[in-house]
């Protein structure tokens, strides 16, 4: 089997030859290695191989679909987008979605009959396992996860404890430079301001 | 009987009289630097030698199983996350798979084709991980941290596909909850593989040829093939005792015989063999991957049957049956059929199986799982035994025990 | 002022200049070097967060946070130690090595002030041997602690010391027996100034050189011999030490690095002399007594030089040192007793014979 040419590490399966026996080749060899490797990083720190970052000053590119704290949307003319429909309650495989519904006034917006809308939605984002079920479960695109908010850095448990209108405000949070986006459905009417932030092309390719 | 109920395998010392009086007993764990916290190895040692061994498991166990079995088939994805994390796609995968298979439906193309990129993806962070694990904990910290960025270029892939870099929840039943994004192969193939087996080169010149290295992993940990076998281990640690066994070749499944690729086997059974067939692997986890992408096809990995797989956001948007669909799929889940199915993977330890058992209801009434390093720490204490208290570690290391799979 | 009391002005100047100065200096930026030096080898940072006054000069002020922390942290004795050799074992171990840079030479014998006054601690006739003394006696650090602190893992820590450090002592000094023939004397200084115009150790001994190297880092207890220590089988010997106990254990070993870098230097790298077969400092020094017209200043400025010489030579071996340190695994028991028997024990006999009969010929 290790002569197969397909292998490249096979071969290495034999006893030692003479020159590895004493031990300095290969000793030398390995330095090689890791001086080099410090030879491109310290020079000038120059930090040509270093892949560290050092967080609070510069971040980690994410990618749209990193899955973030959650936060609540809101529909154009400000107003909640959930319709408490327990959906992303249910999806949660941690049970941390505690949702309360109350009857409003009737309204249209669109072709949309709106007359629910949550009175509390608490999340516990400590015992939240950040998997993504509950976008997913949403019919309505009012819960959503990404890069916007990718730390959970808080001071007690109680702050990780988030009711509605944190969720829905968590652009006007401390670390909220994210971009909210209203409405990526397409033929769905843009958001306006004040609410706006301009919709990212990223939100607009989410299909699931 | 399930192996909760035996939570310690207790290796007999042949000749108990005979141990001498200096034998002592030295406990190894959990809070040993060495042992993850996970595992206990109550040792007798003569000096440095080890002449009797106990490894007592449980430390990790979180009633995984019992839990799936209150959530829908799709929400105990999360929980396969958690099984080998290091790898957790390929438990993603494996897991769907097994329901796919006991539903009998055939996924779209891509869907499988991304599984199977991956699931090789998972098998090399995993490889990564055990490979450096066993060498530093030789003291070999700047090999641990060439494999680890390493490892670490393949979890920001992760990231950028699923949204995580461990918990990544990719599969549901029916498919695959997130594609390839745009650009991947260009990414994979002009940045990140040429690093990775740069740095794996990198890592190997450190070590493998280095008497030190040789000597501490050559002869240590050995166990003869018919043990390997006896003890129901599979993956590299069998491997390196002979067998060439390797799911992926012996028994296909996804589009495996497809694919051009060797398993590679050991002569003696110890851990260089072991580590030796983890580079291997590797190596042809990587040209796996490169095949797979070219054999790539275009359009779903997810199966257009919203009595399987969620209805997309348009039509839940768009149309009452969608939303009618979505509602359904979300409160009851997904409806499998009554019987039993086991059904197996090749994972980075061994054979990862998943054994389901259905009411025909959407919640799972039992879900069991195979953990291929149960059997290789099983067999743990007969490697160590006659060995030195130094070779426990790297033995250790090389079994790759992994305590979210070993007790679930 | 009489020749005496310039003698010993002198000695607690170049005890200030040596010990407290540039040895536990340079161990204590070691700390820092150590880790920087690492993790520029694995494709890391580094620390660089410890700040003072909001300057971080690239986490420099570590090794200042790290003293702080050592010094402050709780001392935990644990109840069933030996509480006398408990609190004895770490002063042993760190005492014997400040103790060996006394016989080190930084620089050679100027005339200040009126008297000659040789750039060494302690001139004394026994030089190296000394060395070898106090270094068996530091192994008693190592054996005590792993012995006093009641745990199973720092005995066999403190076994595995006694057994190393006792076999690769033979190694270390037979190597070394090879450097004395060569150049007749067992005196550093004597070997120092005797690179000045001549060939340097490690050109007549490269063997040796790295014989000693070998045993050298094993003395150390440093990796790839850092099975004392051992921190991922056994915890080590200072296993139940804290706070600046185990600090001490810790600087001990980085003082130890730099003690080693002191002894390559001298015996095998021309200790303060910058060529080899070329002698800079005569001429230096004759100019600038020349120019100057003071014997005093004259020397005062060649010392100065030869010792900036010297601990450059020495910071670059601890910079050897610290890259085999990242870059080599460690042995096992057992292969570590071969090694130093049955490999490096043979080879410096060799080396010894092969000198001895080269030496007749």
């Amino acid at each position: 089997m290790s002569e197969n040419p397909k292998f490249k590490y096979m071969h290495l399966n034999r006893e030692l030859d003479f020159w590895e026996s004493l031990y300095l080749p290969e000793i030398l060899r390995g330095m090689s290695v890791s001086l080099g490797h410090f030879m491109s990083n310290w020079p000038f720190f120059r930090r040509e191989k270093t892949v560290t970052k050092e967080y609070p000053e510069e971040k980690f590119d994410t990618y749209y679909r990193t899955r973030g704290r959650h936060y609540l949307t809101r529909r154009s003319d400000g107003s909640i987008t959930c319709v408490a429909c327990q959906m992303c309650a249910m999806a949660c495989p941690a049970n941390v979605i505690t949702i309360e519904a109350e009857e409003i006034e009737p309204y249209y917006t669109g072709r949309q009959k709106i007359d629910r809308r949550p009175k509390t939605f608490v999340i516990d984002q400590l015992t939240c396992i950040y998997c993504g079920f509950c976008v997913q479960a949403c019919p309505e695109d009012a819960i959503r996860m990404d890069s916007g908010h990718p730390a959970l850095a808080i001071h007690s448990r109680e702050e990780a404890i988030v009711g509605r209108d944190l969720l829905l405000d968590m652009k006007n949070t401390k670390e909220g430079q994210h971009n909210i986006v209203f409405n990526p459905i397409p033929g769905k009417e843009p958001a306006q301001a004040p609410f706006t932030v301009l919709p990212t092309e990223d939100a607009q390719r989410r299909e699931y | 009987m399930s192996e909760e109920t035996t939570k310690s395998q207790t290796t007999v010392v042949e000749d108990v009289g005979t141990v001498p009086a200096e034998a002592f007993e030295l406990q190894l764990g959990p809070s040993h630097p060495a042992m993850h916290g996970i595992v206990k190895l109550d040792t007798i040692a003569e000096g440095e030698l080890v002449v009797g061994m106990n490894a007592t498991i449980g430390y990790l166990h979180r009633g995984m199983e019992k839990m799936c079995e209150h959530r829908t088939w799709d929400q105990n994805v999360v929980f396969t996350d958690r099984l080998n994390y290091v790898s957790p796609t390929l438990n993603n995968a494996a897991y769907c798979a097994a329901i796919e298979k006991h539903m009998g439906i055939t996924l779209p193309e891509r869907a499988v084709w991304v599984r199977m990129i991956v699931s090789e993806m998972g098998r090399v962070a995993d490889h990564l991980t055990c490979v450096t694990a066993s060498a530093m904990e030789l003291g070999g910290f700047t090999h641990f941290f060439y494999y680890i960025k390493a490892r670490e270029l393949i979890y920001f892939m992760f990231e950028k596909i699923c949204g995580a870099r461990v918990t990544t929840s990719m599969s549901r039943v029916g498919g695959q909850a997130f594609d390839l994004y745009d650009g991947f192969e260009k990414e994979w193939r002009e940045d990140v593989e040429p690093q990775i087996r740069e740095l794996i080169e990198d890592g190997s010149k450190l070590i493998t040829r280095n008497r030190i290295f040789y000597d501490r992993f050559r002869h240590t940990g050995e166990l003869p093939l018919d043990r390997c076998i006896s003890y129901g281990m599979t993956g590299p640690r069998l491997r390196a005792a002979g067998s060439d066994l390797d799911l992926r070749k012996d028994a296909p499944y996804w589009f495996y015989d497809k694919l051009d690729f060797e398993v590679p086997s050991g002569k003696y059974g110890d851990n260089y063999d072991a580590y030796l067939i983890r580079m291997e692997e590797m190596e042809q986890s990587l040209r796996m991957i490169d095949q797979c992408l070219d054999k790539l096809p275009d359009g779903d990995v997810m199966l257009d049957d919203p009595k399987v797989f969620q209805p997309k956001k348009k039509d839940t948007y768009g149309h009452i049956e969608g939303l009618i669909h979505h509602f359904k799929h979300v409160m009851e889940g997904v409806k499998v059929p009554a019987g039993e199915r086991y059904y197996a993977v090749e994972a980075p330890n061994g054979e990862l199986g998943f054994y389901i058992v259905s009411d025909g209801s959407g919640i799972p009434f039992r879900v069991r799982v195979r953990p291929p390093c149960f059997m290789n720490t099983a067999a743990l204490t007969e490697m160590c035994i006659g060995g030195q208290i130094a070779d426990i570690v790297p033995t250790f290391g090389s079994i790759n025990m992994i305590g979210g799979e070993l007790e679930r | 002022m009489n020749e005496l009391a310039i003698q010993i002005i002198a000695t607690v100047v170049k005890f200030g200049v040596l010990v407290l100065g540039f040895a536990l200096g340079l161990a204590g930026l070691l700390t820092w070097q150590e880790r920087k030096q690492s993790s520029y080898m694995q494709d890391r940072i580094g620390p660089n967060r410890a700040a003072i006054m909001g300057i971080r000069l690239w986490g420099l002020p570590h090794f200042l946070a790290d003293g702080i922390k050592m010094i402050f942290k709780e001392d935990v004795i644990p109840d069933n130690a030996n509480k006398f050799l408990f609190h004895l074992a770490p002063i042993l171990g760190l005492s014997m090595v400040l103790i060996s840079l006394a016989m080190v030479p930084f620089g050679g014998t100027f005339n200040l002030f009126g008297a000659d006054v040789p750039m060494i601690i302690a001139p004394i006739s026994e030089g190296i041997l000394l060395i070898f003394a106090l270094s068996g006696l530091s192994i008693y650090g190592g054996v005590l602690a792993g012995y006093s602190s009641d745990n199973k893992l720092g005995l066999l820590g403190s076994m595995r010391t006694s057994a190393q450090m006792i076999s690769y002592e033979v190694t270390l000094g037979l190597t070394l027996v090879g450097i004395f023939m060569v150049m007749g004397s067992v005196r550093l200084d004597e070997i120092a100034a005797m690179q000045g115009g001549g060939a340097w150790g490690v050109f007549l001994q490269p063997f040796g050189f790295l014989l000693f190297f070998a045993a050298g880092i094993a003395e150390t207890k440093r990796a790839p011999f850092d099975l004392p220590e051992g921190e991922s089988e056994i915890v080590g010997y200072f296993l139940e030490y804290s706070g600046m106990r185990f600090g001490m254990f810790m600087f001990g070993e980085f003082v130890e690095i730099v003690l080693l870098g002191m002894l390559l230097t001298t015996m095998f790298f021309g200790s303060y002399h910058v060529l080899p077969w070329v002698d800079v400092w005569t001429p230096v020094h004759a100019w600038l007594v020349q120019t100057l017209g003071n014997t005093t200043l004259a020397g005062l400025i060649t010392a100065a030089g030869q010792f900036a010489v010297f601990a450059t030579k020495v910071a670059f071996f601890c910079f050897i040192q610290l890259a085999v340190r990242w870059t080599l695994p460690r042995f096992r028991y057992d292969q570590v007793m071969r090694f130093g028997w049955l490999f490096l024990l043979p080879l410096s006999l060799l080396n010894l014979i092969v000198t001895a009969v080269v030496m007749l010929l």
